[in-house]
Formats: structure tokens, C-alpha cells, sequence
């Protein structure tokens, strides 16, 4: 069984027993620029809604590096392609990405509400600094690479699935879960 | 009884995780242990669970559990311990929220359902809950603990409770011991007591609970409905002379069964602008004779079913024949016919269901109309009555068509 059909099933069983977010909670990306070019920065903002007290992980593209965020030092954590926030009551949350030549990937992520005892999915914004999701750099859609303008996109699907994947594969390193 | 204690200490022994999340051990997340979580501190700990639930970091760290506990302190107690004085005056500190409640009495148990607090976290109950379907659905399938007269101390600590309720003044030398072969059995569970159903004590205990459990302001709201209606009670009671109060015989199920000096129902009665005809007698639920009765001519009659003999009515039967029947039966009792509560039409029923627990002051309500029907001609019990339940209790029971309360 390949990996791919591996994320799938676990997405599956994530759609089974994981609450999907209540009305009272979103958190939703949008990525500020269209095609990133390769070296330089993006910013990614995050709009949390009803998180008084919760969790952020995101999941970032491979090689791509957060180079600043809107939180302070002992707010956040990275560590191999992941970025963990504290929330505690914040509505905006932005963070830079530096994004290599030739990564290839998407930025997926989840959240946990500690008072509401809820977990979900991060959902693509409408809009970024240019008013709508840019197809060169969506949240569900892979990075492009400069030298290769025909790389085929992801599916939003296949993203989660990635995640999951990226997720397992940890897990079986010694992670919690 | 030495076997049995040998038996629950081999239980307390053996059981995994018996102390609780409220116990001495501190707030979860507080590093440096001075009893305050400040923000660097909740997030070093939502940092540090992240890492491990779903970056692959190392284990040892915060469990979900203590996060979610810590978040509640940080959020609903600004960081800190929660003190509070329960009934006795005791007072106790938790440090996390309560997640795991065991309760004796049932008078607790619907105080905190009309707070909102999550029957999730109810883990056990006492018999009598469990004998009341009709009024406690929810808790159907919830451990049996026995009762505060015989606890079942091995089922109270198999559930791994952070909290056990218990009265405060009623029953209180059963209270009192279980209280201290809990200390003595598992420290780390706090017991804390209410009554439930004294006027003189309710609506602090409201406010008191709301504060437990985060639900101050739906506490308030109780509190104020409750403080409303034997506020508007009180004040029109103040104003009657005390010549002209309506003297009262009281009975509760067993035939002469009166109440006394000092007891629940003579304040109840009291409270109503009543004056009970016993109100002389020193204890507190005497057995009187039939002739003093007659000869102290009451202008007003209560009987109480519920409970004992006359265990029928309430919210699990509607049907108004046996309320009719005792109502004759007191007609007819030999010599009551000179009696002015008989001659008078004033003789009434009262379920124990809206006289005694938290509904205590639904039933003064109606001791009130019935006491002085012209000054409370603008309160109605029923109304009242059917507040509680629909808004307070969360129950879709119309008590109209449902139950039977008072007679006629």
C-alpha cells in the first residue's frame, strides 16, 4: 500500500473520530503574495475567531523556513517543517515564510480550542493582501518551482492527506501520537 | 467492617491515578510552582503538549488534559487557585476545574443542572437519583454510590472523582464521616458541602456553585429568579400584622405528623406569613394528638405527600385520584368538621417535590396564595413553577399536563 492511499485511509478515519470545528471557532489562511518567488518571503496570516485558549500547528512546505512572526519568541515553536502557536485570545496571527528554490509543498494545518475541548482544520481565507487566493501560492496548492511552471497543483484533499501522512510519520518517530 | 475497610484500602491501593487534578499538586503548567500561571507559563505548556501531540517531539511534557485545565484557570480564574467557603464554612481551594464530580444528594445535583454544568462530568450519583427517572434522565446509567447513610466507599473512589458532594447540615454526623474517611482515604478528592434547600443558605450556595463551575453568570441569573420571588414573598409578609397571620396546621404524610420549633417546614411556613399552630413544640417533627388539632383550630390545612405512605404524585404521576382522596380523607376525620380550615374550604395538598430541595420556594409561593389570596393575587405558582423547569432545568415538561403538584 503506497503512502498516498495510506493518507487517504487516515484521513478517513480523522473525518470519523476528530470533531470537525464548531460554529464558534474558525481560523482561516490567506497568503499574501501570488507566485513566490524562489528565496524570497510570504506572509501567511491566520484569522482566528472564538480561540480564547488554543493551539496551532501548521505544517509547512519542505525546506521553507518561518522567518518572523506576529507573536513573541516564547509564543511559538518551530521544528522540521512544522510552526506551533500558543493562542490566547489573539483574532490575527501572521508569520513570514522563506521560501527556498525548489520546494515543492503546502501548508496545511490544524487547531485545538483548550476551553471549548474542540479540534479542526485550518480553512483557506478568501483574501490576502491582493483580495483573493493566489494560485501560485494557495494553502491547498503546492509551491512552484521556478524552473518547472508546469508542476501540477494538489488537491485540497490530498493536501490534508499530506499532513496526515507528515503526521504519521512523526508520530512513528517517538511523537505522543 | 474491618474486612470492608481492609478491602477499600487494598481498592485505594491499587487504583491508578486516584489523585485528582484539583489536588495539592498545583496548577497544571505553573513551573515555578507560586500558585500563578502567567501567560509565558500557558504557553510553555501549550508549546510543549503541541510539540509532543503533533510535531514528533519527546514525551513527559503536558498531557491534553492538563492544557485544557490549565487554559480554564488561566481564563476563568485569571491564573490562579479558586477559594471558595462552602456551606459549613469550610474552605477549599482548587486548583484545576472539576472534571470528575461525585454527588450524595440530589438537591446539589439539580442545583448544578440549572447552572448548565455538564452531566458528562457528573460520574455517579446517589440511589435516590437513580429511583427518579421521570426527574433525572440524564443521570440514568451514572455509578451508584449508595447514599450518605450507606456509601458505597469503593465505588466512590473506583471513579476517580476530583470532587465529591455532600450536605452540609442535613444528615451531617453521615456527612461528616464519610468527609473524613475520604481525607483519610484519598486527600486529594475535595469534598464539598450544600444543602440545597434551606432559604436561609440557598442563594449563596448558588452563587458559591456557579463559581466552582464557571457558570457565575448563569448562577446569577438563579440567583436572582430565586431571590425575586421569595423577595416579593417576604415584603408583602412584612406587611401583615402579626395578629393577623393565618395560623396553619402542618402534616406531612404520617397521619398527626406536624412540624416543630426549629424545623425546615415551620420556617417555610413562616416565611409564607403562616403561623404554625406547633410552632411550641420542641422537636422538630412531633406526633401530636388528633384533639389538640381540633382545639387549636387551624384556618388553614397543609398535608405533604411525596414520600413514605403517600409516595405518589409529583413528576412522575399525574393522576389527581389519591390527592383527592387524602383531601377527603381530612374532611372526614372525626371532629373536623368544626375545624375552620374544613369549614372554610382551606385544607390543600402539596407535593414534597415542590416543598422541600431546590423548589422549596416554589411551594412557599404557594402557601402564600393560599395563606393570603388577595395580597398575592398577582403571583402565580404555577408560572413559577414552570419557569424553573422549562428555563432553569432545561426540560421540555409542560406541568399543566404533566405531574401533579398541589390539590386542589
Amino acid at each position: 500500500m503506497d503512502l498516498k492511499t495510506i493518507g487517504m485511509l487516515f484521513l478517513c478515519i480523522c473525518a470519523i473520530t476528530v470533531p470537525v470545528a464548531g460554529a464558534a471557532v474558525s481560523v482561516t489562511r490567506t497568503v499574501s503574495d501570488d507566485a513566490v518567488p524562489p528565496g524570497a518571503d510570504c506572509t501567511v496570516t491566520l484569522v482566528v475567531s472564538g480561540l480564547e485558549v488554543g493551539g496551532i500547528v501548521e505544517t509547512l512546505p519542505p525546506g521553507s523556513v518561518v522567518t518572523g512572526t506576529s507573536l513573541s519568541a516564547d509564543r511559538v515553536q518551530t521544528a522540521d517543517g512544522y510552526l506551533a502557536i500558543a493562542v490566547m485570545g489573539e483574532e490575527t496571527i501572521s508569520y513570514t515564510l522563506g521560501v527556498p528554490e525548489g520546494a515543492r509543498g503546502e501548508i496545511t494545518g490544524v487547531w485545538e480550542d483548550f476551553l471549548g475541548d474542540r479540534t479542526g482544520v485550518i480553512t483557506e481565507g478568501t483574501g490576502g493582501e491582493t483580495g483573493t487566493a493566489p494560485p501560485a501560492m494557495q494553502t491547498s496548492a503546492p509551491l512552484q518551482d521556478a524552473g518547472n511552471p508546469e508542476a501540477p497543483g494538489f488537491l485540497s484533499v490530498m493536501a490534508l492527506a499530506g499532513f496526515a501522512i507528515a503526521a504519521l510519520g512523526r508520530a512513528s518517530g517517538g511523537g505522543r501520537r | 467492617m474491618r474486612y470492608a475497610a481492609f478491602a477499600v484500602f487494598i481498592c485505594l491501593a491499587c487504583l491508578p491515578g486516584i489523585v485528582s487534578a484539583a489536588e495539592t499538586a498545583g496548577i497544571p503548567g505553573d513551573a515555578d510552582g507560586d500558585r500563578f500561571l502567567t501567560d509565558g507559563e500557558l504557553a510553555a505548556t501549550i508549546l510543549g503538549y503541541l510539540d509532543t501531540a503533533y510535531m514528533g517531539g519527546p514525551s513527559g511534557g503536558a498531557d491534553q488534559a492538563d492544557v485544557r485545565d490549565a487554559a480554564f484557570v488561566y481564563a476563568r480564574w485569571e491564573g490562579r487557585p479558586l477559594t471558595i467557603t462552602d456551606a459549613t464554612g469550610a474552605v477549599v481551594t482548587l486548583t484545576a476545574p472539576l472534571r470528575r464530580v461525585v454527588v450524595f444528594n440530589a438537591e446539589t445535583l439539580e442545583t448544578l443542572r440549572s447552572l448548565g454544568f455538564d452531566p458528562e462530568r457528573v460520574v455517579a450519583v446517589d440511589k435516590y437519583t437513580l429511583e427518579r427517572p421521570e426527574f433525572f434522565p440524564e443521570y440514568q446509567g451514572k455509578e451508584n454510590i449508595g447514599s450518605v447513610w450507606s456509601p458505597d466507599y469503593e465505588k466512590v473512589l473506583s471513579v476517580r472523582p476530583d470532587a465529591v458532594f455532600l450536605y452540609a447540615t442535613s444528615s451531617s454526623a453521615a456527612c461528616d464521616e464519610i468527609h473524613q474517611k475520604l481525607a483519610a482515604m484519598a486527600p486529594g478528592i475535595r469534598v464539598l458541602r450544600f444543602d440545597g434547600f434551606r432559604p436561609e443558605t440557598y442563594a449563596d450556595e448558588i452563587l458559591t456553585l456557579g463559581k466552582i463551575t464557571a457558570r457565575e453568570k448563569e448562577a446569577e441569573e438563579l440567583a436572582s429568579f430565586y431571590t425575586s420571588v421569595m423577595g416579593t414573598i417576604e415584603d408583602t409578609v412584612a406587611s401583615i400584622p402579626e395578629e393577623e397571620r393565618v395560623t396553619v396546621y402542618f402534616e406531612n404524610w404520617k397521619e398527626y405528623k406536624t412540624c416543630g420549633m426549629g424545623s425546615g417546614y415551620q420556617d417555610k411556613i413562616e416565611r409564607a406569613g403562616g403561623r404554625n399552630i406547633f410552632a411550641d413544640e420542641e422537636t422538630d417533627y412531633p406526633v401530636v394528638d388528633p384533639e389538640a388539632v381540633i382545639m387549636r383550630n387551624p384556618a388553614v390545612a397543609i398535608k405533604m405527600v411525596g414520600t413514605g405512605g403517600m409516595d405518589f404524585g409529583g413528576y412522575g404521576d399525574h393522576a389527581s385520584a389519591s390527592f383527592a382522596e387524602v383531601f377527603r380523607g381530612m374532611e372526614d376525620r372525626p371532629g373536623w368538621s368544626t375545624v375552620s380550615a374544613v369549614q372554610n374550604g382551606r385544607i390543600h395538598i402539596i407535593h414534597s417535590d415542590i416543598f422541600g430541595g431546590p423548589q422549596h420556594f416554589i411551594g412557599i409561593a404557594y402557601l402564600a396564595t393560599w395563606f393570603y389570596p388577595e395580597r398575592f393575587a398577582d403571583l402565580d405558582p404555577s408560572a413559577v413553577h414552570q419557569r424553573y423547569i422549562s428555563e432553569f432545568q432545561g426540560r421540555t415538561y409542560d406541568i399543566t399536563e404533566n405531574g401533579i403538584f398541589v390539590y386542589p
